[in-house]
């Protein structure tokens, strides 16, 4: 059953959830007891402490230190932006696989710049009266076309669009939305969905780029194989060079898995894996049950944080249930996570090409 | 050898760890059936966990050697 009051998931697309998920704090991490004072509680008080474990091991927040330099970069690249004139404004794009934890990035630098222009601008309402909302972020659905682009816009503000509305008429409103709201980060993730290489796509990349230019704002993006799929566009004449507008004015910023090769890298995935160790409460584990296993861990997850991630909260939720309350080998050998972490782990067979 | 002492000469950068072990498990993922007969299938199926054993034999000693000394950073979470 769902606990209203205790549930952290948000609906990041409208803009209540993305109040929510802005104003939300970690969670506490719930203190460890001793097994002998575990085992004297009731049953009600016993539940009530596990599922508090497990609400910590879900919501303890990302890492920060592994993106704290993005995070730099990108606010260097809102301040410029601001002070610019007229004119498209430079942009920034995420690119990497599933699981990297591109949205996790963008997502978390929208809340921090929307705390940050609440602190400067604490009103609800703009001098015009309208509702202050400076981040907009959305996702882009499967076969996006301008109209479903602007109507996920929209559908942030709360507005419902007019039925009739054609595209240009959907796209004025979005800049007025923009524009009375005092938006000024949009970040639109899941963009390698509008594929910008076909001649169909065309309208969508102008479209792109027409809200570049005429809104007061900084557009980051989020997507899977995007130096590949036509979106970083790169062409220097006819219509080529139309296309590559995008590539020239955003930023890539690629997103991969954490590595081991260098002594940096091996102390950086450590380092996450002792992020864990202190994290995940459980009342018979003991410093280096992860670090102890860093190189099993790196296989199992090929380095991919949210494969990690997975495992390990999978594995925390193993340890309470069953009562082991402690992470081990064996333990872990039991729970598959992703089907790609498993195939590169070589603990599944990859699925035979057609 | 003599193959290798090209590749190094002609500026080819060294593969790292992961790239030699998925590499190494890949091509023998993906040969088909029909390209094998008989008892081949078995022995392709003892060389694959033969290296995959072995890979985890060599992570496990050398990630057990790699450990000590490195100083571990804390990482900051996200407030």
């Amino acid at each position: 059953m769902i606990d209203p009051d205790a549930e952290r998931w948000r609906r990041l697309t409208v803009k209540g959830g993305w109040r929510r998920f802005v104003a939300d704090e970690p969670t506490q991490r719930p203190e460890r007891i001793r097994q002998a004072d575990y085992r004297r509680l009731d049953e009600r008080s016993r539940s009530a402490y596990d599922l508090e474990r497990l609400r910590h091991a879900h919501g303890f927040g990302p890492i920060r230190s592994l993106y704290a330099d993005v995070h730099r970069t990108l606010e260097r690249l809102v301040v410029s932006n601001e002070l610019r004139g007229p004119g498209a404004r430079h942009g920034a794009a995420f690119d990497g696989n599933p699981g990297n934890g591109k949205s996790t990035i963008v997502s978390h630098f929208g809340r921090h710049y929307e705390r940050r222009c609440r602190e400067r601008y604490p009103h609800e309402l703009t001098p015009d009266g309208h509702e202050c909302l400076p981040v907009v972020y959305v996702s882009v659905d499967a076969l996006p076309k301008i109209k479903g682009l602007n109507h996920a816009i929209l559908t942030f503000y709360g507005m419902g669009p007019p039925r009739h509305a054609n595209a240009k008429q959907l796209t004025q409103l979005v800049l007025e939305c923009a524009r009375l709201c005092r938006t000024s980060l949009v970040v639109i993730d899941d963009i390698h969905l509008l594929e910008l290489r076909r001649e169909a796509d065309r309208d969508a990349n102008n479209h792109l780029k027409r809200l570049a230019n005429d809104l007061q704002a900084t557009f980051v993006y989020a997507g899977v194989g995007l130096s590949q799929g036509g979106f970083m566009h790169e062409g220097l004449h006819g219509q080529d060079a139309a296309l590559a507008q995008i590539s020239q004015r955003f930023k890539r910023l690629p997103v991969e898995p954490l590595r081991r090769s260098s002594q940096t890298e091996r102390a950086t995935w450590l380092g996450v894996l002792q992020v864990f160790e202190r994290e995940l409460v459980l009342l018979q584990a003991t410093d280096g049950d992860l670090t102890g296993e860093a190189d099993y861990l790196w296989r199992r997850a090929q380095g991919v944080i949210g494969s990690l991630t997975q495992l390990l909260t999978e594995a925390a939720a193993e340890a309470i249930d069953a009562g082991a309350e402690r992470i081990t080998r064996k333990l872990l050998d039991g729970i598959d996570v992703g089907y790609a972490a498993e195939v590169g782990a070589g603990r599944q067979q990859p699925r035979a090409a057609a | 050898m003599y193959v290798r002492r090209l590749l190094v000469e002609s500026g080819m950068r060294r593969p790292s760890e992961e790239e030699i072990a998925t590499g190494l498990a890949r091509p023998l993922h993906e040969l088909s059936d029909k390209d094998l007969f008989g008892d081949r299938r078995a022995r392709r199926e003892a060389v694959r966990r033969a290296v995959i054993a072995d890979q985890a034999a060599r992570g496990r000693a050398a990630g057990a050697r790699r450990l000590v000394g490195i100083e571990i950073p804390t990482l900051e979470l996200e407030r």
